[in-house]
Parts: structure tokens; sequence; C-alpha cells
């Protein structure tokens, strides 16, 4: 379904939730591990998602299609997970600990490409907030730099910049693991 | 014993390590539409924002209304059956039923007191304050009284 057939359904009161539905299942999945690798636990990410799509709900006759669908639901999915991993960082500032969300990792894995993938999680989660996303969407989705610029709101060259330092970051620390 | 993960690309050029890691409980993804379907249903109503004025007082129009309505047809019947102009006449007549009120003991009838018929022979008639003194003192002081006193110096003896 192309972004103009999802907005022609949705002008039509009564498909309203039929669009709704449609979008849903287009992108949940995708949205859903962005998330996932933001925070690194299934319940955040869970609960994240689900208000991600609320707010989608309510915004969407605000979408003017000036970007792309898809770049404006991960608009809203970025800045909802930064918004509460700001929250859980000054959670765990006032705890005086470290975030907990290396804590939720699953380590129960035998095979050496979950254990790979599990260690990679960890790294990432030991990134500032937005260089996490910069690194998620970058390497993950391997979006464009404009299309994070949009996301994100910051220009190319910083992105570029902040993409460098968390890949050397992960890097080290995998190496590090080895 | 060698380490197993001896062969381990570590690099982040491993296509493997871009594959989602984790995984969801069972039936997640069919039970998420749901979920988000609830939440939508149950946030939209809190989210109208203030009640107008017309939603506050609405329920009071609509009482209010219903009044009139009951009042208005009340007396359309009122009308149409000439029912009103009887109840008028009732009401216009000033005409108590004495006998009951004197029955019921609210009023006290004068009608066969010797006292006040003996008055009333010698002097004509009676004002209301003359009538209440011949029930406050006995006839003899009354009379004295009547004779003696104007109908104001009378009031202000009763009041005293």
């Amino acid at each position: 379904m192309t972004d103009r057939e999802f907005l022609d359904l949705w002008q039509e009161e009564d498909r309203r939730n039929y669009a709704f539905n449609l979008l849903l299942r287009q992108y949940t999945q995708q949205l859903y591990w962005h998330i996932r690798k933001m925070v690194g636990d299934h319940d955040v990410a869970n609960d994240l998602l689900q208000n991600i799509w609320v707010k989608v709900w309510k915004n969407l006759d605000g979408f003017r299609g000036e970007s792309k669908l898809v770049t404006w639901l991960y608009t809203i999915a970025t800045h909802e997970t930064l918004s509460y991993l700001r929250k859980e960082r000054l959670r765990s500032l006032l705890r005086f600990a470290a975030p907990e969300a290396a804590s939720h990792l699953e380590a129960s894995e035998d095979l050496d490409g979950e254990r790979l993938k599990r260690k990679l999680q960890k790294a990432i989660l030991t990134l500032p907030p937005k260089q996490r996303t910069v690194f998620v969407l970058r390497y993950f989705e391997e979006m464009k730099y404009e299309e994070i610029s949009v996301i994100t709101g910051t220009s190319e060259g910083a992105l570029k910049a902040s993409y460098h330092h968390a890949y050397k970051k992960i890097e080290q620390i995998l190496k590090s693991m080895d | 014993m060698e380490k197993q993960n001896h062969h381990i690309n570590w690099g982040l050029e491993n296509p493997e390590l871009k594959q989602p890691y984790g995984s969801v409980p069972d039936g997640y993804w069919a039970s998420l539409e749901a979920a988000v379907q609830d939440r939508i249903h149950s946030e939209e109503a809190p989210a109208d924002g203030p009640m107008s004025l017309w939603e506050r007082t609405k329920s009071h129009v609509f009482l209010a209304l219903s009044f009139c309505i009951i009042m208005g047809f009340g007396y359309g019947v009122m009308w149409l059956t000439g029912t009103m102009d009887q109840q008028d006449s009732v009401a216009g007549s000033g005409s108590w039923d004495l006998s009951a009120l004197v029955e019921e003991g609210y009023i006290r009838s004068t009608a066969g007191d010797p006292y006040f018929s003996e008055l009333l022979e010698r002097e004509g008639d009676l004002f209301d304050g003359e009538e209440l003194l011949l029930k406050c003192v006995d006839f003899d002081e009354a009379n004295e009284m009547i004779s003696q006193l104007n109908q104001m110096e009378i009031m202000d003896y009763l009041y005293e």
C-alpha cells in the first residue's frame, strides 16, 4: 500500500479503522525492532509501541505528506523512545545506579550467532541515547543520513560524526569481548 | 579446551549481526492489533477535552423541558375539558368550608355561644378584638372593658 492509497483510505470516515489496521500490520514489526534495539527489553518496547500507535492515530489528520509516511512513523517512534530513555536515565541518576536495560537481555543462547547479537545489543545499550538512535537507524535500518536528519532533527554532518563515534565504540566493545 | 567462539567474526560487517536479537512472546503480533485498538478507544473518551456549556447543562435543560411539557399537557387537558373554569370559580369565590374547619378545631364558632349572643344583642356588632377578649377574660370583665376602652386599647391589652 502506498502512502497516497493509505491517506485516501484514511480520509473516508467509515474506513478509518480498516486503514489504520493496514498501516499497523505493514509497519509494526519494523517499528518494534527499532524500539527494541534502542531499549533492549520486550515489555518496554511493547509499551512504547502501543503509545506510538495511539499517537499515530491521534495525529494522522495532521500528516500532510511532506515526508514519507514511514519516516513520519519513525520520527514519532524515535522521539517517544528517546523521551523514555531520557526519563530512564534521570531515574537511574536519582537512584545513583546504572540504567538497567542491559540486565534485561536474555543470556541463555547456545548458538554463537545469538551470543554475538546479544553482545552487540549490550554494546548498543552503553551508547548515549542520541548516538544509539543514529547507530540503530543507520546500521540496522540502513537509512540515508538525509532521512535520519528528518527523523532526529539533526544536521547530516553531525549525524555522520555521531555514527562514526558510535561505530568505533561498538567495535571496541565487541573486540574487548572476544 | 579451545573456545567455541574462536572462529566467530566479531566485526560489525558480519551480516548476521543485522538480524534482530531476541524474541517476542507467542501470539504477540496477533494480539497487538487488538491491544492497540483497545488503547485507542479507551483514550478517546477522556480525550474529548473539557465539557462544553451545552454538555454540562444538557441534562438540566431536558429536565426543565420535560416538566414544561407535562405542565403544558395538563393545562391543555384542563382547558379542553373545561375543568379550569370550575377551578377558577372555586378559587375566586373564597368560599371555604367553614363547618369542616370548625369541626377540625381550627376555628371556633361563635354561633350559639350565650356570651356572644348577649353581647351581640346589646352592642349590635363585634370586632375581632372584642371577640377575642371574650375568649380571654370572663364575660362581665370583658363587657366592662368593651364599654370603657376603644378598639386600640383593647388590642393593646390583648397583646400584653
